[in-house]
Order: C-alpha cells, then sequence, then structure tokens
C-alpha cells in the first residue's frame, strides 16, 4: 500500500462533486416536497383545529340559546302556572261569592216561600176553621136563637140609634135595609120601625130582605154604616180579626 | 498472486497526475448514485409513489437521527452527511461485484473522507459560534487538557480513516482468501456479512463525525 496523493485529492473532488450534484437532484427537491408536505398537513390540522374550534363554539353558543330558550320557557311555565292560580283562585272567590249570592237569593225565595206557605196555611186553617164555626153554628142555630138575637138587638137598639143619628142626613125618610136569617115576625119589625122613628123624630122606611147564610141574627144597613149583629158576621169579624192578629 | 491483488494500481497517468482503480471505481460509483437519484427524483408529488416514499424514508431517517444529536438545524448538515452516508455506503458495497475492487479498502480514499469530516466539524463549529467560540472548547474543562485535545482531533480523524479501510480491506481479503482455499459457495455466507458491515461502517463513519460535530457546538452551551 502506497500514499498516492493523487487518489487522496481525487477522492475529495469526487466527493465535492457528488454532494453538489447531489444538492440539486437530491437534497432540494426532497426537501421541498417534505416541508411543503409538511406545510400542507399542518395547515390541514390547523383547518381541522380551527373547524374543531369553530365548532365548540357554535356547539357552545347553541347550548347557551338552548339554555336561554329552557330558562324563558321555565319563566313563561311560571308566569302561565301563576296567571293559572290567580284566575283559578279569582274564580273560586268569585264562584264562593256568586254561591253565598245564590244561596242568601234561595234562601230569601225560600223564607218567601215558607212565609207564603204558611200563610196560605194559616188562612186556608182559618178558612176552615171558620166554614166549621159557621157549619156548626148552623148546625145549632135555630130560629128561637135567631130570635133571641134579635132582641137583645132591639134592648141595645139605643146605641145602634145613637150611632145613626151621627149621620147628619137631609133626606127626610131614613132607609133601612133589614137582613135577617129568619123572616121576623111583623110585630118585631114594627117595634123596631117605631123605636127609629120616635127616636130619631124621622120617618123610616124599612127595606126587610132574608138572607139564610146569615146562620141567624140580623144586619143592619143605614147609609154607610152596617151594624151586623148575626152569626155570620160575627165569624166574619173574628176571622178577621184572628188574621190580623197572625 | 497478481490476480487477487487487493491493492490499488495505477492504471494510467497523465504526466504527474496517476490515476489508480480506486479512482476510476469511485467515479462509476458515482454515476450509478447520481443516475438512482436522478430517476427517483424525477416525478415527485405530494402524494409520494414507492420510489419517492422509500427516498424519502431514507433523507427523512437521515433528518431525524442528525435532529437528535445535533442542536441545530438539521438541514445544514444533511447534505454534507447523507452525501457521506450514500457515498461510503455505495462505495463499501461495490466490492461485492465481481472483478471491482472496494475504493474504501484504499487507505487514500478513507483519508480523503476522514479529512472531510475533520474539516467538516471546524467548519460547522466556526460558523456556528465564530473562531474564539469554537476555539474556546479546547480548554475545558482546564487548559492542561489542550494538548489531549489537539493530539484527539488528529487520532479521531486517523482512527476513522483507518477503521473503514481496516474494516473493508479485511472483508475484500478474507473473501479473496476463502475463494482461494474452499472454493466457490463457501465465501457466499461472508459476502452476505460484508454487506452488513459495509453498511454499519458508513453508518459509524457518518455518526463519529455527526458526534464530532456535536462535540464542537456542545461546548457553547
Amino acid at each position: 500500500m502506497k500514499f498516492n496523493i493523487w487518489t487522496l485529492i481525487f477522492q475529495i473532488i469526487n466527493f465535492v462533486v457528488l454532494l453538489y450534484i447531489l444538492r440539486r437532484i437530491l437534497y432540494k427537491p426532497i426537501r421541498e416536497i417534505i416541508e411543503k408536505r409538511r406545510g400542507l398537513i399542518a395547515k390541514t390540522v390547523e383547518d381541522a383545529e380551527k373547524t374543531k374550534i369553530e365548532a365548540l363554539e357554535i356547539k357552545e353558543k347553541h347550548q347557551e340559546e338552548l339554555k336561554k330558550l329552557k330558562e324563558l320557557q321555565n319563566q313563561i311555565l311560571g308566569q302561565t302556572r301563576e296567571e293559572a292560580l290567580k284566575d283559578r283562585n279569582k274564580l273560586l272567590s268569585e264562584a264562593e261569592k256568586d254561591a253565598v249570592k245564590i244561596n242568601e237569593k234561595e234562601k230569601a225565595l225560600f223564607d218567601a216561600e215558607k212565609k207564603r206557605i204558611e200563610s196560605e196555611l194559616k188562612n186556608k186553617t182559618l178558612e176552615i176553621v171558620s166554614v166549621f164555626a159557621s157549619n156548626v153554628l148552623k148546625d145549632i142555630s135555630d130560629e128561637e136563637l135567631h130570635k133571641a138575637i134579635f132582641r137583645k138587638l132591639l134592648k141595645e137598639s139605643g146605641k145602634i140609634i145613637s150611632d145613626i143619628s151621627e149621620i147628619k142626613e137631609k133626606e127626610e125618610i131614613l132607609k133601612i135595609y133589614l137582613v135577617t136569617a129568619y123572616p121576623l115576625p111583623v110585630d118585631d119589625v114594627k117595634t123596631f120601625q117605631e123605636t127609629l122613628e120616635s127616636r130619631l123624630a124621622k120617618k123610616v122606611k124599612m127595606n126587610t130582605t132574608i138572607d139564610k147564610t146569615l146562620i141567624a141574627g140580623v144586619r143592619i144597613k143605614a147609609y154607610d154604616m152596617i151594624y151586623d149583629s148575626s152569626l155570620a158576621g160575627q165569624i166574619n169579624t173574628l176571622t178577621i180579626k184572628l188574621k190580623e192578629t197572625a | 498472486m497478481k490476480i487477487f491483488n487487493i491493492f490499488p494500481e495505477t492504471v494510467f497517468s497523465i504526466g504527474p497526475v496517476h490515476i489508480t482503480d480506486t479512482v476510476i471505481t469511485t467515479w462509476f460509483v458515482m454515476v450509478a448514485i447520481i443516475t438512482i437519484c436522478y430517476l427517483a427524483t424525477r416525478r415527485l408529488s405530494i402524494k409520494p409513489s414507492f420510489c419517492q416514499e422509500i427516498l424519502e424514508a431514507i433523507i427523512e431517517a437521515m433528518e431525524k437521527t442528525i435532529k437528535d444529536i445535533l442542536p441545530l438545524d438539521p438541514w445544514l448538515v444533511v447534505p454534507m452527511l447523507g452525501t457521506l452516508w450514500i457515498f461510503i455506503g455505495f462505495s463499501n458495497l461495490t466490492g461485492l461485484i465481481p472483478g471491482l475492487k472496494t475504493p474504501t479498502a484504499d487507505l487514500n480514499t478513507t483519508f480523503a473522507y476522514a479529512l472531510i469530516s475533520f474539516s467538516m466539524t471546524h467548519v460547522i463549529g466556526i460558523s456556528t459560534q465564530g473562531l474564539k467560540g469554537y476555539l474556546m472548547h479546547y480548554k475545558e474543562p482546564t487548559w492542561l487538557l489542550l494538548p489531549f485535545h489537539l493530539i484527539a482531533e488528529v487520532t479521531r480523524t486517523v482512527a476513522l480513516a483507518v477503521r473503514l479501510f481496516g474494516n473493508m480491506l479485511s472483508g475484500d481479503m478474507i473473501a479473496i482468501i476463502l475463494l482461494g482455499i474452499v472454493g466457490l459457495l463457501v465465501p457466499i455466507p461472508f459476502s452476505l456479512l460484508h454487506i452488513i458491515i459495509g453498511l454499519i461502517q458508513a453508518y459509524i463513519f457518518g455518526i463519529l463525525t455527526l458526534v464530532f460535530i456535536a462535540g464542537g457546538i456542545k461546548a457553547k452551551s
């Protein structure tokens, strides 16, 4: 093995030449393509990241909106519920008031009806009582009683006459309507007529009619004054009195 | 003995310039490398073909290796180191072709590469941190070690050259000796071993250069 300076020099030159050529045809293009790809990948990754971030942002936004919507929904629901509750309470109170009103009305109606029915009942009762009384009286009365009553009337004629005398009538003839249950003896009528004429100093014209409904006794009518001593009249008076008191 | 001469011979001379067969083989290797690279890089695209993928994988592997060791932009040394790796790798494998001599089995060749490695170390060291900054690393950790630093500069370069030369020459010698003793088929496993050794030696040469460069730079930090 000999040391050959020329081989050494040639090998160095060879290396430099190869380096220069490879730089041009190997390293530069390969490097460029690798860098290009890396750039592309980085850009793609960046884009993907960006897209991801955007997507996340959009998602967040959507969630926020959803949350807001839910809140709004809850709020509206709460409001509606509150309003419904208010309405319900209002309606309930109104209904209660109405019910009270209706109750009162019904009660008033009922009371009125009750009163009406009570009074009706009372009237009916009174009617029945009066009918019963008049029936009883009809059964027990006879001409004797009638006469007795008339006689009693005659005895008390003073009072009647004083009543009549208070009537200041200018007519000369006093018309007296005598209604009787049973036919009266003519004498009695006459006596009564004479008594009246003497007391009043007036001419008296008697107009006698028979009415069985009086049961017993007589009814005297002069002008607008009525003097009733009949049993029917008595019962009637009693009934009216009873009605007034009740 | 003339037939199996594994040492370089002068093929022709132009005046005082002796052209050995080593240099001629190297030219063939260069042509082969350039042809392959030219064909492989003719149509590069973002979506790589199979060929391009292999090429890119090799270049990226280099880039990554350099990046792991050197605290610099890897592309500052990728072309130099890559060429060193490729050149030595191809040269180491030429011995497998019958009739051709391994250029790296010539001490002159390996010395040439060692000198390139040596100068690369210093050029990159000086260019990244200045002459003064680069020279400072010789006094680390103390001035007393300066002579040893200087000796190391020489010895490691010589070792680099001799290591590659010795490995390749021994491989060639073993192949030829075995061929002479036992015949045709026996040297084949040794030839396979020679392929591995050739690639490993190329790798070691590059990595050591890289480590030397890194050593010159790391002194700064």
